[in-house]
C-alpha cells in the first residue's frame, strides 16, 4: 500500500520549476546601454549620472504607445530636472518613422528618441510588453517599472518613484489599455 | 420643421457617414483575413482582442456574408439610403422621419439577431459590430424624433430605393474588385508550395457493401448501409468497420482522427475504416440547421475532387493538419500536395453536382440523428468526440470475437504502444543526431544553460533565461558548437525536414511538413510545459517531462523557454513559446520574430547544435 502511494506520487509529481530568484531582476544595477538618437548623436545611460533617467521602450506596433509617447513628452517638458529616453525597439526603422510622423503633435526635444533596432538595449531590461518605463534612479539602480499606459492613471507611479515617494496603488482600477504582448504581435 | 427635428436630421446624416465608414472598414478586415497574403494581412483598429471579443472570427463565421457579400458592405447602402432620405428631410421633404424609423426597426431587429448568433453560435462578439449595433440603435431614435406624422410620397421612397442600388452596385462592385485583387496577388496560397513529398494513394474499388443496425443519439432505433462511393481503407472484407462522421474544419474531429489513426496502425489488416462527410453548414449537408463552420463545405467539397483522383486519406490528412487554413486556394494546395492532377481536380471543384455525396452523407447522418462531430460508429456503436483508442479498441476486439477480459487486455496494449513516455535515462547523451530526408542534424538534447560562458546541455539544469542571440551565439561557440539554424531547428521538432515554400528564407512560417508539436500532431497539455498562467507559474528545469520529447529523444523543444535559432543576427528569430505562451499556441511552427538579435527577458533561451 505504502508503496502504490508512493509510486503514485512520483507519477504525479508536479515537474520542478526553477528558483524564484531566478526570475527577480528589480533592484539590480541597470544594464547600461547606449542607442542613436533621430537628432543625431547618442544616449548613454551610464553618462547619466547623478540625474533620474525615465526610459520608455516603445514599439510602432504597440497601440497604447500611441497614448503614451505624446503624455511622456508633455511630462519631459514639464520635468526638465528628470532625463527622459524613449527608445524604439522596432526591427525596421522605417516603422518607427512613419509612427513618429502619424503622431498628432511632435515629441518635444526634451524627449529624444533613441533607436535600438536589434533590441541590445532592450536585452537587458527583460521585457515582454510594450508600453515598459522603468525608473532609474541617481546611483543607477533600477527603482520601479511598469509596463503598459493608463491614461487614466498616467505617470503618477512614475513620478512618486523618481521623487522618492510611496508609489501609489491602484488596486480596483482596470487596465484601461492592455499592453501590447511582444510575442502576441503575430498570429 | 422644429428645432429639435432638424438636429435629430443631422445627426442622421453623421450617424449614416460614420456607418458606411464602419461598413468600409469591416468589408476590408473581411476580405484581407480571408483572402490576403499573411504579408498583405493588417490588424483592425478598435478591435482589441479579450475574453469573448474577437472581430476576426465574428467577422469572417459563416454569419459575416450574405449571397457571398460581406456583412460589412451590405452596411454601407443601407446608410447611404439613410444618409439620402435625412439630406432630403433637410431640404423639406416629407415623410422621412417615417421612412428611417422603419428602416431603424428593421436594423435593431437585425442587430439583435446578430447579437444573439454572435453570442450563441461564435462565442464571442465584435467591437465594431456592436457599435453599428447602437448606430442602428439610434437611428430608431432619431428617426422617431425627427417626426413620424407625415407619410412618405412615392417619389420619396423611389429615391430611396434608388440611393440604396446605386451606393450598393458602388460598394459591392468595390469590395469585389478589391477581393479579386488580393486573389490575383495569389491569395493565401501564396504563402505556400509544394515540396513535401507524395502521399499514399487511396485503395482501388468502390467501399464494401456493409449495413448497421444502431441506436441513435436520440436513442432510436435505425440502420444505415454503407455507400460505394464512401472512401474506405482498410480491410474491405473484414467483419467490423469502424464508420467516422465528421468535418473537415472541426476541431474534435481533428483530434480524433490521430486516435483513429492509431487504431489503423493497429487494425488496418482486419479492420473497414470509412470516413462519411458532415460538414456542420447547411449549405450542403441537410443534417444541419445552423452554420458552424464556414469552410467545412467547401473542404468537404474538394475531399469528394481528391478522393475522384484516389487522394482522399491524402487530402484528409493535410486538409486535418492544417485546418487553420482552409480558404479554396489552401484546398487546391493541399490537393496538389496530396498527388492530385490539378486540372482534373478544378474541374471538379468547380462543378457543384459533386456535393451530391456530401449531401447524401449529411442525409445518412441526419436519420442517425447526430447533432454534432465528430461522430464513429464501430459495427453499429456510437462513440462521440473525446472517445480514446483504447475505448475504441475494445469494442473493436470485441466484435473481432475476444471476450471482454482479452479485449480489455487487447485494448490496454493499445495504449502501452502509444505512450512509450517512461523516465529519462540517466545516461542520455547530450546530443542527439537526427536524420530526416536526407538533413541531417546534431542538436542538444535539452535546452541549454549557462556554466562559466559556456552552453552546456543536460538534464535537471537551470534552463538559460535572459539570454539574446548575442549571448547564445557566444555560448554556444565557447562550448564549441553554434546555434541551430531554423530549419535545423523546425525539422527536428516536426520530425521531418523542414521545406521552404514560399522562398521566404523562414521555415516555421507556411506549411507544415510533419507534426505540429514535437510528440505528436495535436496538443497534449500533460506532455510540454506550456499554456500556464505568466505570473503564477515559471520555467522547469531541463528534462523535467519525459513526455516532451520527438521520437529521436530530443526534449522541452516547445514551452519551457522559447529558443534563439539563426546564423546570423538577421536571421534571429525565437521558436516554439515558452511556459506561458497561451492554450496550444507552443507549436513548433510558433515563431518570434519581433525584436531584434540583443532581446532577452525570462522568455529567451536556447540550445546548440553541432557538425554532425
Amino acid at each position: 500500500m505504502f508503496g502504490a502511494l508512493v509510486a503514485a506520487q512520483i507519477a504525479w509529481a508536479a515537474p520542478e520549476m526553477i528558483p524564484l530568484e531566478a526570475m527577480d531582476e528589480v533592484g539590480h544595477t541597470a544594464s547600461d546601454f547606449t542607442v542613436e538618437l533621430r537628432e543625431g548623436g547618442t544616449f548613454t545611460l551610464s553618462e547619466q549620472q547623478g540625474k533620474t533617467v525615465i526610459i520608455s521602450f516603445w514599439a510602432s506596433w504597440c497601440t497604447p504607445c500611441k497614448k503614451e509617447l505624446p503624455a511622456l513628452s508633455r511630462l519631459s517638458e514639464e520635468r526638465k530636472d528628470l532625463r527622459f529616453i524613449a527608445v524604439n525597439v522596432d526591427r525596421d526603422r522605417a516603422a518607427a518613422e512613419k509612427f513618429l510622423t502619424a503622431l498628432p503633435e511632435p515629441v518635444s526635444s526634451s524627449l529624444p528618441i533613441g533607436f535600438d533596432n536589434d533590441a541590445m538595449a532592450l536585452g537587458g531590461y527583460s521585457v515582454t510588453s510594450m508600453p515598459t518605463i522603468f525608473v532609474i534612479g541617481k546611483d543607477g539602480v533600477t527603482r520601479f517599472r511598469k509596463t503598459g499606459y493608463s491614461e487614466q492613471r498616467g505617470f503618477v507611479e512614475i513620478l512618486a518613484a523618481a521623487d522618492g515617494k510611496p508609489i501609489p496603488t491602484f488596486d480596483n482600477e482596470k487596465a484601461a489599455a492592455t499592453p501590447t504582448p511582444a510575442a502576441g504581435k503575430k498570429p | 420643421m422644429k428645432g429639435y427635428q432638424r438636429v435629430a436630421l443631422v445627426l442622421l446624416v453623421l450617424l449614416a457617414v460614420f456607418g458606411m465608414g464602419v461598413g468600409g472598414l469591416m468589408s476590408w478586415h473581411h476580405d484581407t483575413q480571408l483572402y490576403a497574403t499573411d504579408a498583405q494581412k493588417g490588424a483592425l483598429i478598435g478591435c482589441e482582442e479579450a475574453e469573448g471579443v474577437n472581430c476576426d472570427i465574428v467577422n469572417t463565421s459563416a454569419w459575416s456574408e450574405i449571397l457571398g457579400v460581406p456583412l460589412g458592405t451590405w452596411a454601407i447602402p443601407f446608410y447611404g439610403m439613410i444618409a439620402v432620405i435625412a439630406g432630403l428631410a433637410l431640404t423639406g421633404q416629407a415623410g422621412g422621419g417615417l421612412l428611417i424609423t422603419l428602416a431603424g426597426l428593421g436594423s435593431v431587429g437585425f442587430s439583435g439577431f446578430l447579437y444573439y448568433i454572435s453570442v450563441t453560435e461564435l462565442g464571442n462578439v465584435c467591437a465594431w459590430c456592436m457599435r453599428l449595433y447602437a448606430v442602428n440603435a439610434a437611428t430608431l431614435v432619431l428617426g422617431l424624433a425627427s417626426g413620424v406624422a407625415a407619410k412618405p410620397s412615392s417619389k420619396l421612397i423611389g429615391t430611396a430605393l434608388g440611393a440604396w442600388f446605386g451606393v450598393a452596385v458602388l460598394a459591392i462592385g468595390g469590395q469585389q474588385l478589391y477581393k479579386s485583387s488580393l486573389l490575383a496577388d495569389g491569395g493565401p496560397a501564396a504563402d505556400l508550395g509544394a515540396k513535401v513529398a507524395k502521399l499514399e494513394g487511396d485503395p482501388k474499388g468502390p467501399a464494401p457493401t456493409m449495413s448497421f443496425t444502431v441506436t441513435t443519439e436520440d436513442k432510436k432505433e435505425a440502420t444505415f448501409t454503407l455507400d460505394a462511393d464512401d472512401a474506405w481503407k482498410g480491410n474491405p472484407k473484414a467483419k467490423v468497420a469502424v464508420v467516422e462522421f465528421a468535418d473537415l474544419e472541426c476541431g474534435f474531429c481533428k483530434r480524433t482522427s490521430s486516435e483513429i489513426a492509431r487504431l489503423y496502425a493497429a487494425y488496418g489488416d482486419r479492420v473497414l475504416f470509412v470516413f462519411k462527410h458532415f460538414p456542420m453548414n447547411p449549405t450542403c449537408n441537410p443534417g444541419v440547421k445552423n452554420p458552424k463552420h464556414r469552410d467545412a463545405c467547401r473542404a468537404a467539397h474538394a475531399a469528394v475532387c481528391a478522393q475522384e483522383q484516389g487522394k482522399f486519406w491524402a487530402f484528409h490528412d493535410l486538409a486535418f493538419k492544417n485546418q487553420h487554413q482552409l480558404g479554396d486556394e489552401y484546398l487546391r494546395t493541399y490537393a496538389g500536395e496530396a498527388g492530385a492532377n490539378l486540372d482534373t481536380f478544378n474541374a471538379c471543384y468547380a462543378d457543384k453536382s459533386k456535393m451530391e455525396l456530401v449531401r447524401r452523407d449529411g442525409e445518412v447522418g441526419a436519420s442517425l440523428d447526430i447533432h454534432g462531430t465528430p461522430r464513429i460508429f464501430i459495427n453499429g456503436k456510437l462513440y462521440r468526440s473525446g472517445a480514446s483508442a483504447e475505448a475504441m479498441a475494445k469494442e473493436i476486439e470485441l466484435a473481432l470475437g475476444a471476450t471482454a477480459e482479452e479485449a480489455a487486455t487487447k485494448a490496454g496494449n493499445l495504449k502501452d504502444k502509444a505512450e512509450v513516455v517512461g523516465a529519462i535515462p540517466a545516461d542520455v547523451p547530450d546530443m542527439r543526431t537526427v536524420t530526416m530526408d536526407g538533413l541531417t542534424v546534431k542538436i542538444d538534447t535539452f535546452e541549454a544553460a549557462i556554466v562559466d560562458g559556456k552552453a552546456v546541455s543536460g538534464k535537471h539544469n537551470v534552463p538559460a533565461i535572459r539570454t539574446s542571440w548575442v549571448t547564445a551565439k557566444a555560448a554556444c561557440e565557447a562550448a564549441g558548437k553554434r546555434l541551430c539554424t531554423e530549419q535545423e531547428w523546425v525539422s527536428v521538432c516536426q520530425n521531418a525536414k523542414a521545406a521552404d515554400d514560399n522562398q521566404n528564407g523562414e521555415y516555421a512560417d507556411d506549411m507544415i511538413e510533419g507534426t505540429a508539436y514535437p510528440y505528436a500532431d495535436f496538443h497534449d497539455k500533460t506532455r510540454c510545459w506550456d499554456g500556464k498562467e505568466g505570473d503564477q507559474f515559471r520555467p522547469v528545469y531541463t528534462g523535467e517531462l519525459p513526455g516532451c520529447a520527438t521520437p529521436g529523444g530530443v526534449y522541452d523543444l516547445t514551452g519551457n523557454v522559447e529558443e534563439w535559432v539563426g546564423d546570423s543576427a538577421g536571421k534571429a528569430v525565437l521558436l516554439g513559446g515558452a511556459w506561458d505562451t497561451k492554450d496550444d499556441h507552443a507549436r513548433c511552427y510558433r515563431r518570434n520574430d519581433t525584436f531584434g538579435a540583443g532581446y532577452a527577458n525570462a522568455r529567451t533561451g536556447f540550445r546548440c547544435c553541432g557538425t554532425p
